[in-house]
């Protein structure tokens, strides 16, 4: 994918309708310059994460262990 | 009761006022009335309240009052008037995030946190404006009214909790809490010369708090000293069996150890991050604050985060894809009801890739780890808190060099969102002022569960200096 991630209404609007959003023209040109700018930063830290030193490096999850009442305990 | 005048009341920090209501030298009724007074004077002007719940604190105080002089003191926090952001629950009394979606709210329960300071006896005087559903950081709320500085009115609070930072540095409460997901506590504490500690994650309970993004989530004391927050933190920190994020670890006695000084202490800067892209008077107040540190014994020491670059894209993405995922509902049903800038927030969350989610996600496991390497070799990590001071009330942008615009909220996340991806605690508190004379906040980056040391440092260096003592003007 290229560098400079460049979206025009039309690319945001079917974006938008593929995730089930209703945007119109209006909507999707006031968005569009921002998220290019922002998905053109997420390739670099996706680059960044492919390379192969990183390739066992997994998402930060969050694990809950809710506390389990005595006689519920095996 | 006491001849203590109003003007002294507001004067008093929190750990002053819960101990002069201890001793029975001042009362509860005298403090509220002195903030509510103090409120009623300013803020028409300042909007760091979107709800007083003037009736009710003054019932509280006359309680507090009463139990008191019978020698029964709740706890740590007896009588002492504080605030809460308006996205923590209170039982009875709407609750909206400063938002219109939620603005018919009435929680059934109070938020852990709330419970815990009425236990501590604390007396909750109003609820705090913020930035909408704290999704961004000016504070700039459409639905509540612009918030403002009080060290200059044309100047914003930042946010999310600007409420909280204004309502405490303008002396309109003792304390008060606030919420960070990407700086949300620090910013406002920065900008407003207070102080305010974003805790590790998982050590205080987020039930009953409206969420932002769950991975990052926490509330936070904010307060005018070191001391006065780490009596809060004391307080909300801790195990809740309703929140099955937080963690089983014991809670620290933050207020015993603040008097042990830095000696010895290791202090990290980063190089090539710590001092870079930054505004000539930020960077020299945090060196000066350095050199404090250096004088009182601590040791600066340079520690290495090789990746650390990469973390605005990835704040910016988690930021945005949670609060998408919470709000979708909504924003199909009632997008009309949020706010321009919000909504167009949550329209964007909606449309970044999955796989660019988890690759952020994966990124703050190599950031957490370079992170957690560094604190080996240093006892925390300085940053400044934001690298610019407050800008013009109403900014999107700002310039921090070579006279470059920037967009306001990733340039407003360059060093918060670093403790905020990595889940470790950080302390921001006043280093110093501009040549306009507006606060700059340094912040303090310590290992998980390591608040005390972080709480420490800052009342070592706070004993040395006096930034936190000044007020702005007619506060």
């Amino acid at each position: 994918m290229a560098d400079e991630q460049t979206l025009s209404a039309a690319d945001v609007r079917d974006l938008a309708r593929a995730a089930g959003l209703d945007l119109d023209d209006a909507r999707a040109a006031a968005i569009a310059p921002t998220l290019g700018s922002w998905l053109t930063a997420a390739q670099q830290l996706n680059r960044l994460m492919s390379e192969p030193e990183r390739r066992d490096v997994t998402p930060i999850a969050i694990f809950q262990h809710p506390p389990v009442a005595p006689e519920e305990q095996p | 009761m006491s001849t203590t005048t109003t003007a002294e009341l507001l004067r008093l920090t929190l750990s002053e006022a819960a101990e002069r209501v201890a001793a029975r030298a001042v009362s509860p009724v005298e403090l509220v009335d002195a903030a509510l007074e103090r409120i009623g004077a300013l803020d028409e002007r300042l909007r760091a309240f979107v709800a007083v719940y003037e009736h009710e604190a003054r019932e509280v105080a006359r309680a507090a009052e009463t139990m008191a002089a019978a020698g029964h003191l709740l706890g740590p926090l007896h009588g002492v008037p504080i605030a809460l952001k308006d996205n923590i629950a209170l039982r009875g009394l709407r609750t909206t995030a400063a938002s219109k979606v939620l603005g018919d709210w009435i929680p059934e329960e109070d938020a852990t946190v709330a419970a815990r300071l009425k236990g501590a006896g604390a007396i909750v005087l109003g609820k705090t404006n913020m930035h909408e559903f704290a999704w961004g950081g000016t504070t700039d709320n459409p639905h509540w009214g612009t918030c403002r500085n009080p060290w200059d009115p044309e100047r914003f609070p930042a946010g999310s909790s600007g409420g909280s930072g204004v309502a405490v540095a303008a002396r309109m409460c003792s304390a008060a809490l606030g919420t960070d997901t990407g700086g949300s506590v620090r910013l406002p504490s920065a900008v407003n010369g207070i102080v305010g500690l974003r805790p590790t994650i998982g050590r205080v309970s987020n039930r009953g708090v409206v969420p932002l993004a769950w991975s990052m989530d926490t509330v936070g004391p904010m307060a005018r000293t070191v001391a006065d927050c780490a009596r809060l933190f004391g307080v909300i920190a801790g195990h809740d069996p309703g929140d099955a994020g937080t963690a089983q670890v014991p809670v620290g006695d933050y207020a015993g150890g603040l008097g042990r000084g830095v000696e010895g202490l290791r202090i990290g800067v980063v190089p090539g991050y710590t001092f870079e892209h930054v505004q000539p008077p930020v960077r020299e107040a945090v060196q000066r604050a350095l050199g404090v540190l250096e004088q009182l014994g601590a040791r600066v020491v340079e520690v290495e985060i090789p990746h650390i670059e990469g973390n605005i894209s990835a704040q910016l993405t988690v930021e945005s894809c949670e609060p998408s995922a919470y709000h979708q509902h909504w924003l199909r049903e009632r997008p009309q009801d949020y706010g321009e800038d919000v909504r167009q927030l949550l329209e964007i969350g909606e449309l970044i890739p999955a796989t660019h989610y988890l690759q952020a996600q994966r990124y703050r496991t190599l950031l957490r780890g370079e992170l957690l390497d560094g604190l080996e070799r240093a006892d925390c990590v300085v940053f400044p808190t934001l690298p610019f001071t407050a800008t013009g009330v109403g900014e999107t942008s700002v310039v921090i060099e070579d006279g470059v615009e920037e967009d306001m909220l990733s340039a407003i996340m360059q060093y918060t969102g670093v403790a905020s991806l990595a889940g470790l605690p950080a302390l921001s508190l006043p280093c110093g002022f501009d040549a306009d004379g507006m606060p700059i906040g340094m912040q303090l980056v310590g290992a998980p569960f390591e608040e005390a040391r972080l709480l420490r440092i800052g009342a070592a260096y706070q004993g040395a200096t006096d930034h936190h003592e000044r007020a702005p003007a007619g506060c």
